[in-house]
């Protein structure tokens, strides 16, 4: 009995992974046909700016644009459309247009774990506040804290995440003027060694801190008006009151029915979550000048350095989806109806 | 009846629930005295405080509810024990070990997340934190067979694997698994299919026969009192109207409401039409004047009006709250 | 059998609330939040319309980075331009670009929404799937990106682009109130006699969601103000040159935070967005105060 359990538990992960792996080739598509089809495309904009700038060759200038942008140009298009796939199944996202041709993937490797850190980070600390806020004052709805806090999020909700962290910077660094905030540029201070030292970590922390801090106050409120609108109709539910007839003791019912149950509508919003403030990423990391994989982005996008503008698209969108992969299977583990059928 | 013990005794009840449009008397002044081993049925249309009255007993009373007075008496080992100003920690274990309650449409009653073997578990678990996990299913398996469900399956599915009409005999064991003095019912039929209707009359009549157990069955349907209960109590607008055994309410009810409630009832020969009583359902934010169902009464008099008729004894343990038969 | 108007039906779901205005109008005036918001969006329309007639276009003048005074509110820019009135003159053009972008973004949701739910199966699978891929791609990127390779003209280009690229979380919600209505009694009723799925659609399933279809327009246009400063902030948007949100950009880029005098440079476009967005998120409470008489019960 136990084995089909698991079994049909792996048939519902392995469907989700199914799902995610179409949604990664579909976004690898048409990251591939913008870059190549557009009108004006970055290829021909390279071959071109090869030959007039350098006044190379054509043939000279196309073979180095197929070495950045790791596409055969001499192919036919179907061709080069499944040499790229594979190649970026492989991990090779072609050369920075710039800094000696360095591979994309080293670029994105050196930049991203700053980001999946800070992010991460923040995305999990605003999740449990603000399940934890908005359980309790579901408990106390209709009193003062109540209206106060929910206010407080809806407004938190609506201000935008950059205008949070340039508020943080005015009002810490400026108006206070505690925290000396061009200090904290960059993901560690320049006389720390990298490593598993004491100096290290807390330097990664303090630099950390107030990016991370912008992404749980923006993000928070959204977390705690869902979770307050979950609970209190779970609170409503019959089985509520059943569990309480039955004697069993509050701290039971609320561990195990009233959050594992109001709970699960919430995961339908992580994706949403997720991508979200990933996007955000990109603003906050400029603000706090961060050295992550969004303020990466920027600076490639201001060079027009199009293999790694792509490479670093790709790399936050698989990331997306891994974490709503995640989270789709520890829905699955929470939530026995879509587990068993 | 032979056996006339009392367990629990109702003295002047009232609950207001506290709305928008101002207090509403959800029970006006309940005087009821519930004996043991009794099957007792509590009719009325929706709305006339039945479940309040339930949920009184086992003190769940929705936050926007106060109880303005009374007192409900259990009697217990030969103790008597208030159950309203009991200490809720002390009256917890009061709670399923001696009275257990299945409410309307069992459907929804069980934690969707959980298996029928851990709602066992849990429930017996709360109550005696020693008991082992293999003599709860042993006996969840005993309570289960009673309710004809196969415990093999049941007991290791989730809710949602299961039919309405199961979950509501899975409800019934689990109100069984320990040996409750009282058991309450809300509506234990409504919204099921009449298969499934006919199962649960037979088990709440297996469970009549084979256990020491009160049963409190609350119902807007005649036909579920006259297959379960001996005893009924017909409530309107808050209010006892009439309180009698079966045979006495069934073939001489006194209250012209009791008269419609009966008549309302399909019957399988006689007059096709079936009768509805006249009129609206009572508001209780601003119940009517004296008797609150003279609005509807056939029998109306000026008095009926101005004062309130009180619950007096007619026949022997046949009482009616009517001033038709005051004279 | 003849159908009444399109105008009939429409005038009809609205008027529900028309017959009890007055009802609406004393639950919005005793609802403090919602009230507030309507009184904030109509400031800031009015200082979009009639600001400009009272208060000199900014221009370039030698007295830069001026404190705030009478004669400049806020003080004045990089280039001694009034910072108040680049305030004033740049709140038109977000206020269209986030009631526009907000009409798209909803219209293709509830097309596309509609279809979805009402159709189900196949159809169903393949804009959902859409959607979900959609969703899973951060948009800030995305529009960076594609900011590369189109130049964006103009508003209403840049709002159709948010609104092919932003209309799932929408579409999803109207789905799924498609889905539960098409199951009431009404609509079997309207199949029974014969209307086709398009004519269900337009006069019984729309009608219904109404009030609620408005309200996603405000709170779409609270978003794509959020999209569209942050990309005037980036430099995406070099077509207005009184964006709220390129003035945050200078004000940044420029370090006037560090300068007491020029303090209020960067805090008046910060200022303007939050109490546009806040008071959009009011209003469409107020909406929902005015359309959904639940609300106004609280129950």
């Amino acid at each position: 009995m136990s084995a089909k359990i698991r079994s049909i538990l792996k048939s519902y992960a392995f469907l989700r992974l199914i799902r995610a792996i179409v949604i990664i080739i579909v976004v690898i598509s048409i990251s591939f046909f913008i870059v190549r089809l557009m009108p004006g495309n970055p290829v021909d904009l390279y071959i071109v700016y090869l030959e007039t700038t350098y006044s190379m060759p054509y043939q000279q200038a196309k073979a180095m644009a197929t070495a950045i942008f790791g596409v055969n140009l001499n192919e036919p298009l179907y061709k080069q459309y499944i040499e790229y796939m594979i190649n970026v199944f492989r991990g090779n996202l072609g050369r920075s247009m710039f800094m000696n041709g360095m591979p994309v993937i080293k670029i994105i490797a050196q930049y991203l774990p700053w980001t999946v850190f800070t992010v991460g980070t923040g995305l999990l600390i605003s999740f449990i506040f603000g399940i934890l806020i908005g359980m309790a004052i579901a408990y106390r709805r209709g009193g003062i804290l109540d209206s106060i806090i929910t206010i407080l999020s809806s407004v938190l909700n609506s201000v935008p995440n950059y205008i949070i962290a340039m508020l943080l910077i005015i009002i810490f660094g400026d108006y206070l003027g505690v925290v000396p905030f061009s200090m904290l540029r960059g993901a560690y201070s320049s006389n720390v060694i990298p490593g598993w030292n004491i100096p290290f970590i807390m330097s990664v922390i303090q630099h950390a801190i107030f990016p991370i801090f912008t992404y749980v106050i923006t993000t928070i409120g959204g977390w705690i008006l869902l979770m307050r609108g979950s609970t209190i109709s779970v609170l409503g539910e019959d089985y509520i009151t059943v569990a309480r007839a039955r004697g069993l003791p509050e701290s039971k019912i609320m561990t195990t029915y009233v959050v594992r149950n109001a709970i699960l509508p919430i995961f339908t919003n992580f994706t949403i979550a997720v991508a979200f403030i990933f996007s955000g990423s990109v603003l906050v990391e400029d603000i706090f000048v961060y050295p992550g994989i969004g303020l990466r982005l920027l600076q490639a996008i201001n060079q027009r350095d199009y293999p790694v503008m792509q490479g670093i698209f790709l790399i936050i969108t698989i990331a997306v989806i891994t974490a709503n992969y995640l989270a789709d299977v520890l829905y699955g583990l929470l939530d026995p109806r879509i587990r068993v059928k | 009846m032979s056996n006339s013990e009392l367990i629990l005794s109702i003295r002047n009840l009232t609950v207001k629930y506290r709305s928008r449009r101002g207090y509403v008397n959800a029970l006006r002044n309940i005087n009821l005295d519930i004996y043991r081993n009794e099957a007792i049925g509590i009719v009325g249309e929706s709305g006339s405080g039945k479940t309040t009255l339930a949920l009184a007993i086992i003190r769940q009373l929705p936050n926007n509810a106060r109880i303005v007075s009374g007192s409900i008496i259990f009697y217990n080992d030969g103790n008597k024990v208030d159950l309203l100003t009991m200490n809720y920690n002390e009256f917890r274990h009061y709670l399923w070990e001696k009275i257990a309650f299945v409410p309307q449409g069992a459907m929804n009653s069980l934690n969707p997340v959980l298996k029928i073997r851990d709602h066992f578990i849990e429930t017996v678990k709360a109550h005696n934190p020693d008991a082992s996990k293999e003599e709860i299913v042993r006996k969840a398996r005993e309570v289960l067979k009673i309710t004809l469900l196969d415990p093999d399956r049941v007991l290791n599915s989730y809710p949602h694997q299961l039919s309405g009409g199961m979950k509501q005999r899975v409800m019934i064991s689990l109100a069984l698994i320990l040996n409750p003095a009282v058991i309450i019912m809300d509506e234990p039929t409504s919204s099921l299919d009449v298969v499934s209707q006919k199962i649960i009359l037979q088990n709440l009549k297996d469970i009549m026969r084979m256990f020491n157990v009160t049963m409190i069955i609350i119902t807007h349907d005649m036909g579920v009192v006259a297959e379960v209960a001996n005893r009924v109590v017909v409530m309107y607008a808050g209010k006892i109207m009439e309180v009698g055994d079966v045979e006495s309410i069934f073939y001489n009810p006194l209250h012209p409401y009791t008269q419609g409630l009966l008549k309302a009832v399909p019957k399988l020969r006689g007059e096709t039409e079936l009768y509805s009583i006249p009129g609206e359902p009572p508001d209780l934010v601003n119940p009517p004047s004296g008797c609150s169902f003279h609005p509807r009464c056939p029998f109306a008099m000026d008095m009926c009006t101005i004062n309130e008729p009180s619950l007096k004894e007619v026949n022997k343990g046949h009482l009616v709250a009517c001033f038709k038969y005051e004279t | 059998m003849a159908r009444t108007s399109l105008r009939k039906t429409y005038g009809k779901a609205l008027s529900r609330t028309k017959e009890n205005l007055i009802e609406a109008f004393h639950a919005l005036v005793e609802d403090k939040l919602a009230m507030s918001g309507l009184i904030i969006l109509i400031a800031f329309v009015l200082m979009g319309l009639i600001g400009p007639f009272f208060i000199p276009p900014p221009t370039p003048s030698p007295n830069i980075y001026a404190p705030p005074s009478l004669q400049h509110p806020f003080g004045t820019d990089f280039q001694g331009e009034d910072i108040f009135a680049k305030i004033v003159y740049g709140t038109i053009s977000m206020l269209i670009i986030a009631f526009v972008t907000g009409i798209f973004i909803t219209i293709i949701a509830v097309l596309l929404g509609s279809i979805a739910g009402y159709f189900g199966g196949y159809v169903d699978n393949v804009i959902m799937g859409l959607a979900d891929i959609l969703l899973a791609i951060p948009q800030l990127p995305l529009f960076l990106i594609l900011a590369v390779l189109v130049k964006f003209l103009n508003i209403i280009s840049l709002a159709l682009l948010i609104s092919a690229l932003s209309w799932p979380t929408a579409a999803r919600a109207f789905r799924s109130q498609f889905l539960s209505l098409k199951e009431r009694d009404f609509v079997e009723a309207s199949r029974l006699l014969g209307f086709n799925s398009l004519e269900i659609i337009v006069y019984d399933l729309i009608p219904n969601i109404l009030p609620y279809i408005l309200i996603n327009v405000v709170l779409n246009a609270v978003y794509a103000i959020y999209i569209v400063t942050s990309l005037a902030y980036l430099g995406i948007i070099p077509f207005e040159s009184n964006n709220w949100g390129i003035m945050l950009y200078q004000a940044w880029a420029f370090g006037t935070i560090y300068n007491k005098r020029t303090f209020m440079y960067i805090m008046a476009p910060i200022g303007a967005i939050v109490f546009l967005q806040l008071g959009l998120l009011l209003f469409s409470r107020a909406l929902e105060v005015i359309f959904n008489p639940r609300v106004r019960t609280g129950e």
